[in-house]
């Protein structure tokens, strides 16, 4: 006769099987099968007859030069603009959300109309969000550069989006204008989670704004922080969709996945372009595994 | 109870019956939407009424490159759903072996101008499309402002040149401070690839890669002619120009703020509708020279393939063979405004009452170049991205045309690896 | 008494004719009252009677709608609570969760830009008084309620305030626990010597700490006086039935008849008392209450008044036994001996003494 411990744990493990099956079938697959498919010369004519080749899609050296993901100075030109892209915006919308957690916090008639302007950026579809600011940002007939021609700091209007010097703080702006109510709400719910009467007993103690902010509410609210940052800076690294709508041929703001979708789709070097997404998996990964890492261990201190 | 029963298997059994058709066959149309779209549509509309089969079209997304890509992905996997693919004449030497040869179905077809048929056609003869029409890029001038300033029509890119800078600075001078000399496709695409092949072609720069395969883009020609480009920036051009496409550079042309502007045919009856600044108030000429070349147009158009995958190849021959005969050309071109594909229609005066561009487009149509894709086969797209990157560069200032024809070249090399 | 430097000394608080809205609600009506220095008060009174609100006011935590606060002469209406140098300790202790015990105890010090010397020895006399020396780097979470109770007064000590507010600061602790800490919080007035105001509703925190018991009932002052005073003589029945536990037993009677310095009231139609208490306004034959507290009954004995019951509960504490007995409305509660045989069901007498009956009217109002 089975302990009701030993069935409850049998039942548990029948009704996970499901879950695991299309887990494994929808996530580990494509793994997989992009995982061999960087190992073959897989272009449009023997897509579906590949032959094994190794490892060169991802180094080779042919009659003296190298070729292959690893040589491309394009990949790595991609990978630093993610991670410039990746820093910055992060950074941005962190202290954003802050600020705009903390502007929804206060209590006035206007509170929900505070609420729904925070939230309604990031609930825009990006697509309509990107076309949106490249009319505003448009440098004939743009909002933009007629005011800042107003104003008489431009002479001209520029062309923002496409400049290679403004294209990628424009991207930066953009995507922390646009996800920054997603760290906000979770800034705010923390903050909504913090004990009152530790805030009053501050009060007490004798902090006004700033100091209340720094020594008592910040410290507090750490843990949302790095929940956010961790979604977010994921989020940044796999950029795709605001980076492909705004100029998707661009060297200056292309990102992994543009380079790896480019390699695949418009260049039809299945093989390569498989190998391009596997690196920048492995680099997703790593960075991942790293700071969730630091963030965890920051987290044990804490909880105990 | 009963009778609903009844009624229901009624209905259900006369949608059997309609859906039956034994002798109709079903085709699957992939194609864009847009005004082209909608021609073809209604072209084969006449067709399904002639031969009782149907047609399904799938409509693409607007953007080209994404339709390429939805093209590829379903040849390679070798998709026998869809039957016919309606082309950028790019993309038919890259996806030729994926395409039926429809030269033995041919007849009137074989007419279709040669050098336009010549970028269907593959190294080894084959021809997998039928083009329907014929992208010839021409450089829009306004007449009134030429006239104004008594300034000629230019022939070569510095009277050209000269002939802007000159109506802008007066324009200016007169109050009319939105006034750009040249407005002509900047941005980092395929768009970019057709006007500087135009700039590097007339200059005697050769097509980047030849059609033995060389790759001829590292000279002085070249280089002068991207660094001519560059100086447009910022005193003829707009900076922004570096972001345009074509209907960026119409906008500023339709305002009335633009002397010259480079685009395709399409642009002529838009800019003459009422709602236009400059209805009227201007012509076309073939595009400019520069000192040691001949005026180039870069080839565009579009045209209908058999995929090689297709179960019902003949009743899909017989379909592109209909939308692509002089008939069909003769139907839809008043409505429509396409160049057409057969050199005689240039000449038909009735045609030309409504579509007045028409007479106008033989002298250009001659100096048609097909981009390199037939030569580089699968690699175009990658050329062509090297291509407009390096152009790019070299108009927003990041190198000099020499630096950049030399390390284009380089990169060419490269992707030509162990042979195109 | 301790050598006092200015930092050291203690305030008086002077409220007068205060009152506080919640929205519509008025929860404090025009209450006025004088704390003396050096004093430990005790606000004491039922749920909703606005004690909380009283000392958060006092603290500057909450507004105050009209009338004067003054600390120490000063009024203080519009400082924040850092500018009336007063210290709060809370009921759920409000330490910083992510500061170690002594820099929860620092942190008010810190603000004020002390010297880190000054800190320290602040710190650590603060610590050695509460006895928690061996907690000072260890984080809140990882201290018991008692330990976590003494780190939040720590903190108020080391700021030397004028006033120390304390905000039913037992309640979250068990019996045993309590019992022990408020005999510390009776010691560290004695040490301090300091005014301290405090809030409960837990009457034998009130009686057992208090110079002074304030009781408020809903937003009013229902009397304030000593300890005894409220046990011995309640203004009125509110503070009678609070004070004092078990409650003193109210018995609804009325006025036989009046004398220059007694009046005549019956028991339950069983017999009639005279109380030697009077007042002025009332008359024969009003209605009024006796109270008289279950400590004070006689049990199975002879007084003055007295009447008979049945008792249907027995409640057996060892040094006391507590006997329910059967009346009209509300059963009547007398104390016996912890060995008292009487059972369940046994008929008992009890008997009223006079001197130990209150009288009150029948707006509540007690008979002097």
């Amino acid at each position: 006769m089975k302990s009701v411990s030993q069935i409850r744990k049998r039942t548990a493990l029948i009704f996970l099987i499901p879950v695991t099956l299309v887990l494994l079938s929808s996530a580990l697959y494509p793994l997989i099968s992009t995982l061999y498919l960087s190992l073959t010369d897989a272009e449009l004519e023997n897509f579906l007859n590949p032959n094994y080749v190794g490892f060169i899609n991802y180094i080779e050296n042919y009659e003296g030069m190298w070729y292959g993901v690893l040589a491309d100075s394009l990949f790595w030109n991609s990978v630093r603009n993610t991670l410039v892209f990746s820093i910055f915006s992060v950074s941005l919308e962190v202290i954003l959300g802050i600020s705009f957690a903390l502007i929804m916090l206060i209590e006035n008639k206007l509170k929900w109309f505070v609420r729904a302007a925070v939230l309604i950026p990031w609930a825009i579809p990006t697509i309509v969000s990107a076309r949106m600011f490249e009319w505003m940002l448009q440098d004939q007939f743009g909002i933009f550069n007629y005011m800042l021609i107003g104003m008489g700091i431009l002479e001209q209007g520029k062309a923002w989006t496409t400049d290679p010097q403004t294209s990628m703080i424009v991207i930066i702006i953009i995507d922390a204008w646009k996800t920054s109510p997603f760290v906000a709400i979770l800034v705010y719910a923390g903050l909504k989670a913090l004990p009152n009467e530790v805030l009053e007993a501050g009060k007490v103690d004798g902090t006004n704004g700033i100091t209340q902010f720094y020594y008592i509410i910040f410290p507090l609210i750490l843990p949302a922080i790095a929940v956010a940052i961790v979604f977010r800076g994921l989020d940044a690294l796999r950029v795709f969709d605001l980076i492909y709508l705004i100029n998707a041929g661009s060297k200056d703001i292309m990102s992994m996945t543009v380079y790896a979708r480019r390699e695949m789709f418009e260049y039809s070097h299945f093989g390569f372009g498989a190998a391009a997404s596997t690196m920048l998996t492995l680099i997703i990964g790593v960075i991942a595994v790293i700071f969730i890492q630091r963030t965890r261990l920051h987290k044990l201190d804490e909880m105990e | 109870m009963m009778m609903k029963k009844t009624i229901l298997s009624f209905f259900i059994s006369l949608t059997f019956l309609f859906s039956f058709n034994a002798t109709a066959i079903e085709l699957n149309f992939a194609q864009g939407g847009g005004s082209q779209g909608q021609m073809t549509m209604e072209l084969t509309a006449e067709w399904e009424k002639k031969t009782g089969h149907k047609v399904n079209f799938l409509e693409m997304p607007a953007s080209t490159s994404d339709q390429y890509v939805q093209y590829k992905t379903w040849l390679s996997a070798q998709n026998s759903d869809v039957d016919i693919y309606k082309v950028d004449n790019v993309w038919a030497g890259e996806f030729g072996t994926q395409l039926i040869d429809l030269k033995p179905y041919l007849d009137e077809q074989l007419e279709i101008m040669p050098n336009v048929l010549s970028a269907y056609t593959t190294a080894k003869g084959e021809i997998i499309g039928l083009p329907y029409s014929v992208g010839i890029p021409m450089l829009y001038y306004r007449t009134d402002l030429l006239e104004k300033y008594n300034r000629d029509v230019p022939e070569t890119w510095d009277e050209m040149t000269a002939t802007a800078q000159f109506i802008q600075d007066k324009e200016r001078a007169a109050g009319n401070d939105k006034m750009w000399g040249f407005v002509w496709q900047g941005n980092a695409y395929e768009g970019l690839t057709c006007d500087a092949l135009e700039w590097v072609a007339s200059h005697g720069g050769g097509m980047i890669v030849e059609k033995d395969g060389t790759i001829s883009i590292n000279n002085p020609n070249a280089a002068a002619a991207l660094d001519m480009a560059a100086k447009w920036v910022g005193t003829i051009s707009p900076e922004g120009v570096i972001g345009y496409k074509e209907e960026d550079a119409r906008g500023i042309w339709d305002q009335g703020n633009a002397v010259f502007m480079r685009n395709w045919p399409y642009a002529w009856s838009l800019s003459n509708k009422d709602e236009s600044s400059v209805k009227g108030k201007f012509d076309v000429v073939e595009l400019p020279r520069g000192p040691n070349g001949k005026s180039t147009s870069t080839m565009g158009g579009w045209g209908y393939a058999v995929s090689k995958y297709s179960e019902k190849q003949e009743v899909a021959v017989d379909l592109v063979k209909f939308l692509s005969n002089r008939d069909a050309q003769h139907a839809t071109i008043a409505e429509y405004s396409m160049p057409p594909v057969y050199i005689e229609i240039y000449d038909n005066k009735e045609h030309a009452e409504t579509y007045s561009l028409l007479p106008l487009l033989k002298g250009p149509s001659q100096a048609l170049l097909p981009r390199p894709s037939a030569q580089t086969s699968g690699k175009w797209p990658q050329v062509t991205v090297a291509f407009y990157t390096a152009a790019h560069e070299v108009i927003t200032g990041k190198k000099d045309g020499t630096t950049a024809v030399a390390e284009l070249e380089a990169a060419l090399k490269k992707i030509k690896g162990k042979g195109w | 008494m301790k050598n006092r430097s200015k930092e050291d000394e203690v305030a008086d608080i002077n409220i007068n004719t205060v009152n506080k809205y919640f929205g519509d609600v008025h929860v404090i009506k025009d209450v006025s009252l004088d704390i003396k220095s050096q004093s430990f008060t005790v606000l004491v009174g039922p749920s909703g009677c606005g004690k909380s609100t009283m000392l958060r006011m006092i603290a500057g935590l909450e507004d105050i709608n009209s009338g004067t606060i003054s600390i120490d002469g000063q009024v203080v209406n519009d400082l924040p609570p850092k500018q009336r140098n007063i210290a709060m300790v809370f009921q759920s202790y409000a330490l910083y969760p992510h500061m170690t015990v002594f820099d929860n105890m620092a942190f008010g010090l810190k603000l004020e830009k002390r010297s880190k010397d000054e800190i320290n020895e602040r710190v650590n006399e603060a610590a050695r008084i509460l006895q928690i020396e061996d907690y000072l780097q260890r984080k809140p979470k990882q201290l018991s309620g008692g330990q976590r109770q003494r780190v939040a007064i720590g903190r108020a000590i080391t700021r030397k305030p004028k006033v120390f507010l304390f905000d039913e600061p037992l309640s979250n602790l068990d019996a045993a626990l309590r019992v022990q800490m408020r005999v510390e919080l009776a010691k560290l007035h004695n040490e301090l010597e300091a005014t301290m105001i405090y809030v409960t509703h837990d009457q034998t925190e009130a009686m057992t700490l208090a110079d002074d018991i304030v009781v408020l009932d809903t937003g009013i002052v229902s009397q304030k006086g000593s300890p005894l005073e409220l046990y011995d003589k309640p203004n009125n029945m509110f503070v009678g039935g609070f004070i004092g536990s078990p409650k003193m037993n109210f018995i609804s009677s009325k006025i036989l008849s009046k004398s220059s310095d007694a009046t005549e009231v019956d028991i339950m139609g069983m017999s009639k008392i005279s109380v030697p208490k009077m007042s002025a306004s009332s008359s024969e034959g009003d209605s009024v209450s006796l109270g008289i507290r279950p400590e004070h009954l006689v049990v199975n004995g002879d007084s003055d008044g007295s009447w008979e019951s049945k008792v249907f509960v027995v409640e057996k504490l060892g040094d006391v036994t507590y006997l329910y007995l059967e009346k009209e409305g509300e059963p009547l509660v007398a104390e016996t001996e912890g060995h008292s045989e009487i059972k369940v069901g046994d008929t008992v007498k009890v008997g009223f003494p006079s001197g130990r009956c209150q009288l009150f009217d029948s707006s509540g109002q007690a008979f002097k």
